[in-house]
């Protein structure tokens, strides 16, 4: 029996949020081509002035819909298969599904409108939407019911282990769950702070019931958000890489208690660290950015506590299946199966935007690279490879389990990571060099007559070269992804899929974590405790000066 | 709670080596996509590593914030070192010297020498008295493409006197005049 035949809701619910978020990934990944193309000059087919039309698209696509509509649909699958038991009500869950869609449409229609110079209302904001940019109202309300969904679909979670925890009052959270449940508590901890911006703030001023915002409020209140938004990302791709990965290597998790303490730990430091995005901002004390450094820096340990516990699963895996010798047993693994070689590569290029990060959480080594070409350089590793490839490749062996159909062209999905891995460097290994050399981020042409940019290694043309070339791989990749998925989706159910869908217990398993780890109120309380020291004075300083003064008319006036 | 027998294989292991040609295409696909996925990577973040650290090792060639003349105990830095396209095509090169002697400082800089070995006559003296810091800027008009590869520098100081030919790095190059 599969997934589909166990909890046929479930899977329904899974695969619509998985169709929402891939259609997103194609179209935020074409848009990442042009954006690519077109700064580097190899091709330009929109005008300079839509590039800021075609960047927010990508990034609001990319980094909220497809992520969160990936990680919805994940986690509704990872709560219902280790708990065994389905959604408490059906309607709920289609309710939550409904207000993240909607908030979708609602967010993507005033930033194509961007398109139409016609059409009255654009959203030409980016990701990051920081005052004194202004977008129609229209958008920042599908923001609000994009955050208010994956806050109903965390409470559809916890309902669900409610309802288990009052028929197993002494058992220990399965771990998929616990994975779940303190990334969703790190999740409602992190939106307060983007809630309170859009809805106390940029609502009233794109209505024009305000006059003026405070920029400085805006940003802290949106990176107090958007820090621990990452791990909102990675969180997932971690639940895959412990859960899953050992299993296709074809071992088991080395540590069920390791893997808690670091999701523990990402719940407590995930948030407490956003100035690290607001170095250059005056008006935040530099005590402050310090504390802000500290924690950031003390984040790389949970990330170093998963290189450790998941490499070791994959050795174990791979000694299982006969590898033999100090690192020979590298060879053993299954580089054959696509999940597997998606998730690996993912893992190792984070590594690589593990490091990055940690020149960008520097103080003063981040005024070297703030702003320029370095920043997507670093992040399209993390949340662009480490997340988005883990996705797509867990995708190729949930699939088969969500719709009972086997995988289609698998020719084509083994290619598919080795293609991303390979772009993702030539673009991210360009971008940074980029930014060492200066070059601007989000800037639609990066051509200056009277600035030539100091290349450190190679030179300036090479690097866009690169950059195009690297970006062009990964819009193939994608193609043969969502070409995989299609021909899938099409194909005919099955009696028996092929996949193997039993995740065997960890070598050391959840009697061996101690119990306080499962009390997440305790952690919780801790994680608020953290945010109030880091962010409750400088805050308070902020409003004191009164919300919205300093403040900034909107852009364009 | 399902609990799996710990022995079962979750996955099917690698199959032993096949006699079908199907099996041993798809082992070289593998071999191919794996080599190509790590070699690929491998060799341009080795050639960005090791490019990092020749640039920090320093190719001996002097740029802005360097240091000109170390066997003097006055500090003589580049503060500038750029190539103006004109018309005419200038190069410009402004040295910071701080002179913290007891002694009056002077430092000669010309003449130039391009890449191509021609030499660009024309020299500039800045005196810099005992416990001050002056600067030392000057100008050569230099041959299109030409590129500043060197200049002669003179030290003069009490009794004490040091010539040496200095190697430049490549400067900025800008459009328009100084």
């Amino acid at each position: 029996m599969t997934f589909i035949d166990d909890y046929p809701h479930e899977a329904k619910l899974v695969r619509y949020c998985f169709a929402v978020a891939f259609a997103a990934l194609g179209v935020g990944g074409l848009l990442g081509l042009v954006q690519a193309l077109h700064r580097t000059g190899v091709l330009r087919i929109i005008d300079s002035s839509d590039y800021y039309t075609v960047l927010t698209a990508h990034g609001v696509l990319l980094a909220l819909v497809f992520t969160t509509f990936f990680i919805a649909g994940l986690f509704r699958w990872a709560v219902t298969r280790s708990l065994e038991r389905g959604v408490v009500s059906q309607r709920y869950s289609w309710l939550w599904f409904g207000t993240l869609l909607t908030g979708t449409i609602l967010a993507a229609v005033p930033i194509l409108a961007g398109f139409f110079p016609n059409v009255p209302m654009s959203a030409d904001v980016l990701f990051t939407f920081y005052p004194p940019l202004q977008a129609h109202p229209v958008f920042y309300v599908g923001a609000v019911l994009l955050i208010v969904g994956s806050w109903l679909a965390g409470a559809d979670y916890f309902r669900s282990f409610a309802g288990w925890r009052r028929e197993n009052p002494d058992e220990r959270i399965p771990l998929q769950t616990f994975m779940v449940l303190t990334t969703m508590l790190m999740w409602y901890l992190a939106t307060i702070g983007v809630a309170a911006e859009v809805l106390f703030f940029l609502i009233p001023w794109s209505l024009g019931l305000i006059q003026t915002v405070d920029p400085l409020l805006s940003r802290t209140l949106f990176w107090f958000f958007g820090h621990p938004v990452v791990y909102f990302w990675l969180l997932p791709a971690y639940l895959v890489w412990y859960t899953i990965l050992p299993k296709l290597s074809g071992g088991r998790l080395l540590s069920d208690p390791l893997a808690r303490i670091v999701f523990v730990l990402f719940l407590l430091l995930s948030t407490p660290v956003g100035f690290h995005h607001q170095y250059v901002d005056p008006g935040i004390p530099s005590g402050y950015k310090f504390v802000a450094m500290v924690n950031t820096m003390f984040l790389l340990l949970p990330s170093l506590l998963t290189a450790f516990t998941v490499v070791a699963s994959m050795e174990h895996g791979a000694r299982q299946r006969g590898g033999k010798g100090r690192l020979n047993w590298l060879r053993a693994l299954p580089w054959d199966n696509p999940a597997f070689v998606g998730c690996a590569l993912a893992g190792l290029m984070f590594a690589a935007g593990g490091f990055s990060g940690m020149i960008n959480a520097g103080m003063n080594i981040n005024y070297l690279i703030h702003n320029t070409l370095w920043i997507p350089g670093h992040f399209h590793l993390t949340v662009g490879t480490a997340a988005a490839l883990t996705y797509m490749a867990v995708t190729y062996w949930l699939l088969p389990q969500l719709t009972g159909k086997e995988l289609a062209l698998k020719k084509w999905a083994l290619v598919q990571p080795y293609l991303w891995f390979v772009g993702m460097t030539l673009m991210s290994n360009a971008m940074h060099r980029g930014g060492l050399a200066g070059i601007p981020r989000r800037t639609a042409e990066p051509q200056y007559d009277q600035v030539s940019f100091d290349a450190v290694v190679g030179s300036v043309s090479e690097m866009r070269l690169q950059i195009a070339l690297g970006g062009t791989l990964l819009f193939v990749s994608l193609v043969l992804f969502l070409a995989v998925l299609v021909a899938t989706w099409l194909g005919p159910r099955v009696e028996q899929i092929s996949v193997n869908s039993a995740i065997p217990e960890p070598l050391s398993g959840s009697d061996h974590a101690p119990l306080v780890l499962d009390n997440l109120r305790l952690w919780a309380a801790i994680a608020v405790l953290l945010v109030i020291i880091a962010y409750g004075i400088p805050i308070w300083s902020m409003l004191a000066d009164g919300p919205f003064a300093p403040g900034s008319p909107p852009f364009p006036v | 709670m399902t609990h799996n027998d710990p022995t079962d294989d979750p996955e099917e292991p690698n199959p032993s080596p096949a006699a079908s040609p199907d099996d041993a295409s798809r082992r070289r696909l593998i071999r191919l996509l794996v080599g190509l996925a790590i070699g690929i990577p491998v060799a341009i973040e080795a050639s960005t590593f090791f490019g990092l650290l020749s640039g920090e090792r320093g190719d001996g060639r002097a740029d802005i914030g360097d240091e000109l003349l170390t066997d003097t105990p006055q500090t003589e830095t580049i503060v500038d070192s750029s190539v103006f396209e004109g018309p005419p095509r200038v190069y410009e090169l402004v040295i910071e010297v701080t002179n913290d002697e007891e002694t009056p400082y002077e430092l000669t800089a010309g003449p130039l020498f391009t890449a191509a070995g021609e030499k660009i006559t024309g020299s500039t003296t800045a005196e810099i008295p005992a416990g001050e810091t002056g600067e030392l800027n000057k100008q050569w008009g230099i041959p299109k493409e030409a590129t500043p590869a060197a200049v002669e520098l003179r030290a003069v100081w009490g009794d004490t006197e040091v010539s040496e030919r200095v190697a430049l790095a490549q400067p900025a190059v800008y459009q328009g005049s100084p």
